[in-house]
């Protein structure tokens, strides 16, 4: 009898904590990242070069990009200091996938922009716009990078957003 | 005893398998609805995603939006005429160009003036005088909230050269940029326009050298228009007008009469292109 029962409370346990995996597991599957998108913010700045940076105002974020930052949940941009740099960070949550193609859209003519202007004339800056600037989404965040630092302040923002709010 | 246990275990392990089911529908329900990470970024347009599940539930659906789709593309199309036969009528004189200026101004220097000096345009939207540069933009400010236009034309640039506001032709676009930014925090839904600098006349020129810096004011500012999504009014091809036909006035600086409506035209069409 003391066996059966054993065997019993073996059993459910089994299922108790194959319960409490799939629940656990369950929020593995969340495609949102909780994290403070301030902080994203604050550890993807960190890490970039910051020399020629500055914070953008809602109005040229939608001038630069076409963007009203009063539709998502958080805009951010940083832009270059003077007109012959092109540094700018740009990190955006998103609520749902055309949201994110729109920044996807915007993001890649703001670098086709520029690219435009300094083709044959800012070697510097063409540089930076080719291999140093990173586009992604990750888990309801658009990031967008051009800057000597774009491969630190990448990673920086992945970081980020895997640390709970 | 044996029994009771049996029962309680039995009942037990229903209530269970009924609350394992119960878990399992709901986290399959919650996969199939959770969003990807990173999303197809092939183009699946949102109108032939409503006609596919339109179409299954209600054909009648589908006509619908076809129809008010192909309304959209007609009255575009018709926008588009319009706008087609308005340049025509402008570049042609059918029109009168000063009765199209509507909720403007028009900011700049001496050769600004002009605008309303031969009364072509209302002295109380013109914010002009002789002197100014851009950095004169500031002092208007107020002006510009109380009359709160939809579209300013920087008309400026003669004195800018000439006194080389920035330091350099960089430094004074990025000196117009700045004034622009602050212009649009001020005013958010106005467009803003830049004129390019008009030429002067080479005998003017040598009287100040700085002003051979011109065209290089021009190309700078173009440069940062074009960086910063800012309309820039290209004068080239009036200025080669100007030159041709020497519309400049005696002191080669100041612009004719006749100049203007060259000027106007110009200015009004750009805003039509946007």
């Amino acid at each position: 009898m003391m066996k059966t029962l054993a065997f019993e409370l073996c059993r459910w346990t089994a299922v108790a904590v194959a319960i409490l995996f799939i629940v656990r597991l369950s929020d593995g599957f969340s495609t949102v990242s909780s994290a403070n998108p301030q902080k994203v913010l604050e550890a993807a700045y960190t890490c970039a070069d910051t020399t020629n940076l500055q914070p953008a105002s809602n109005q040229i974020i939608k001038r630069l990009y076409g963007i009203d930052p009063s539709e998502y949940e958080f805009c951010a941009l940083y832009y270059a200091l003077t007109n012959m740099d092109v540094d700018e960070l740009l990190l955006i949550k998103y609520a749902d996938s055309s949201q994110e193609q729109q920044i996807q859209s915007a993001a890649k003519a703001r670098l086709q922009g520029q690219k435009n202007v300094f083709e044959n004339y800012g070697v510097g800056q063409m540089d930076l716009l080719n291999n140093h600037s990173i586009l992604m989404s990750d888990s309801g965040f658009a990031f967008f990078i051009i800057n000597l630092k774009a491969d630190e302040s990448a990673a920086a923002f992945i970081n980020a957003l895997r640390e709970e709010e | 005893m044996h029994a009771v246990y049996n029962s309680i275990r039995n009942n037990f392990a229903c209530l269970l398998s009924a609350l394992l089911i119960l878990i399992a529908a709901l986290l399959a329900v919650r996969l199939l609805a959770a969003r990807k990470p990173f999303s197809d970024l092939t183009d699946a347009s949102e109108g032939i995603r409503f006609l596919t599940t339109a179409e299954e539930a209600n054909p009648s659906l589908a006509d619908d939006f076809l129809r008010a789709k192909k309304k959209e593309r007609l009255a575009s199309i018709q926008r588009s005429e319009e706008k087609e036969k308005l340049k025509d009528d402008i570049i042609n004189d059918r029109v009168d160009v000063y009765s199209l200026f509507k909720e403007y101004v028009i900011l700049g220097d001496s050769r600004a003036v002009g605008f309303s000096h031969f009364k072509f345009l209302d002295h109380h939207r013109v914010l002009a005088a002789g002197g100014d540069t851009i950095l004169k933009v500031r002092d208007h400010m107020d002006k510009l909230k109380k009359l709160n236009p939809s579209y300013i034309y920087l008309c400026y640039g003669v004195n800018d050269a000439g006194l080389k506001i920035g330091g350099t032709p960089e430094g004074y676009a990025e000196k117009v940029l700045s004034v622009i930014n602050e212009i649009q925090e001020a005013l958010p839904e106005v467009r803003i326009y830049f004129s390019s600098i008009i030429w002067i006349s080479e005998t003017a020129e040598k009287k100040n050298p700085a002003w051979g810096k011109i065209y290089e004011f021009n190309n700078t500012c173009r440069m940062m228009c074009t960086q910063n999504n800012i309309t820039y009014i290209d004068n080239d091809e009036i200025c080669l007008y100007l030159k041709e036909k020497k519309l400049w006035s005696g002191d080669g600086i100041h612009l004719s009469k006749s100049f203007y409506k060259l000027w106007a035209k110009n200015l009004y069409l750009a805003t039509l292109e946007d």
